[in-house]
């Protein structure tokens, strides 16, 4: 293909993708607020609804650990799973004033387990993980794998593990 | 009939991207378990297709021969995204349930098919209404769909509304039945057996009156 009509192809594909993109940034600059504002308040939904009770106006839902470690501690963290890594969000309920709120809950907020084999972690799907809410260190640590997704159910008692390690030095500093 | 007219009716009727030519029946039978999911993705799919084919049919002047179908793709690609974009900051909820098949109308071969066959090659506004037929006719077919599987699966009519229309669109539910009859109709066996039976009922409508020249299925492409 001689240069000229190398120019004549690729010169349109320059202009349109250029076009294409002035339109996708447009569009970002316009729906970027709303679509992080529709993401913090899913967030502090899941967040509220994981504590049963409202989250405090000024807490800082980005960081990866906070909370307070005399009453509860949120986590983020990630496992390994079979098909890539488990985004989780965790509670550490260390206030254990009421009986049954001592102890850690886990949902997970990203996967990419095989869907009706690995997806059982996912509490949109099933109820599997929100039958271990507040359970101790031991109840995850003795938890019975998933016949089938056993590396996706080692993968949560992994995490599970590795959060209690992490609230105990992060609230020892 | 004026050529305009004809181009609009082929598109809604005759060649209906749907129970003629039997494109983009992924999303048609993934999406249509309710109206209200099938209104969101036909609404996603009109933007796409109207928007492609009148940017594609404005600059086919310019698009290379030998780089043509790149461009479309790239075309619908950006409409695809800017229809992402706009339904996940104002229809949150309906966007988390229907963004996966939003994101797969860049592959609908009825978008492409409609950019390759028709609007590279004919001025704006016919291209613009087979766009508006296309969409129409998709639309129809998703609606009718999603209305007896809905009507099957959960004995109602507009269930979750509100995920499109806002809050004030909550009480528009018709629950005609307790509990569906046909709880199979949410799945996607329910899918193929209640869309098959449609299309059937269809085809013998025209057979039976071919003045109306109703569908004939002309292919099966995807």
């Amino acid at each position: 293909m001689s240069e000229s009509s190398l120019l004549k192809v690729f010169t349109p594909l320059l202009i349109i993708g250029g076009l294409c993109g002035i339109l996708l940034v447009l569009t970002h600059q316009m729906t970027a607020p709303e679509i992080e504002a529709n993401r913090e308040a899913r967030t502090r939904a899941l967040l509220e609804e994981m504590l049963r009770q409202p989250l405090p106006a000024q807490t800082e839902i980005d960081a990866d650990i906070f909370g307070s470690c005399a009453r509860w501690l949120f986590v983020r963290t990630e496992a390994t799973g079979y098909a890539g890594p488990i985004h989780l969000t965790a509670l550490r309920r260390t206030d254990g004033s009421t009986e049954g709120t001592e102890g850690l809950s886990l949902r997970v907020v990203g996967h990419q387990e095989t869907p009706g084999i690995g997806d059982f972690i996912d509490h949109t799907r099933s109820r599997w993980i929100m039958e271990l809410d507040n359970a101790s260190a031991q109840a995850y640590a003795q938890l019975d794998a998933v016949s089938g997704a056993t590396i996706t159910s080692n993968a949560i008692k992994r995490a599970a593990s590795q959060i209690f390690n992490q609230v105990k030095v992060f609230c020892d500093q | 009939m004026t050529s305009n007219t004809q181009v609009l009716r082929s598109a809604v009727l005759t060649h209906n991207p749907a129970w003629a030519q039997l494109l983009g029946l992924c999303p048609l039978m993934a999406v249509s378990t309710t109206v209200t999911n099938a209104l969101g993705l036909a609404a996603a799919s009109s933007f796409v297709v109207i928007g492609s084919n009148v940017m594609i049919s404005s600059l086919r002047h310019h698009i290379p021969e030998q780089a043509r179908l790149p461009l479309f793709v790239l075309i619908i690609a950006t409409f695809t995204t800017v229809t992402t974009l706009v339904l996940e900051a104002f229809s949150y909820e309906l966007y988390l349930k229907i963004a996966l098949f939003v994101q797969i109308i860049v592959t609908n071969c009825m978008i492409l098919g409609r950019a390759e066959a028709f609007a590279s090659r004919q001025p704006v506004i016919p291209a613009c209404l087979d766009a508006v037929g296309t969409a129409v006719g998709f639309a129809i077919a998703l609606i009718a769909l999603g209305s007896v599987r809905e009507l099957l699966a959960y004995g109602s009519l507009l269930r979750d509304a509100d995920l499109l229309f806002g809050q004030s669109a909550a009480q528009w539910t018709l629950q005609l039945v307790e509990t569906g009859p046909v709880p199979l109709a949410a799945y996607a066996p329910g899918a193929f057996i209640v869309a098959g039976l449609m299309f059937a009922l269809i085809k013998a409508f025209g057979r039976r009156h071919p003045e109306v020249k109703t569908p004939s299925v002309e292919g099966t492409r995807s």
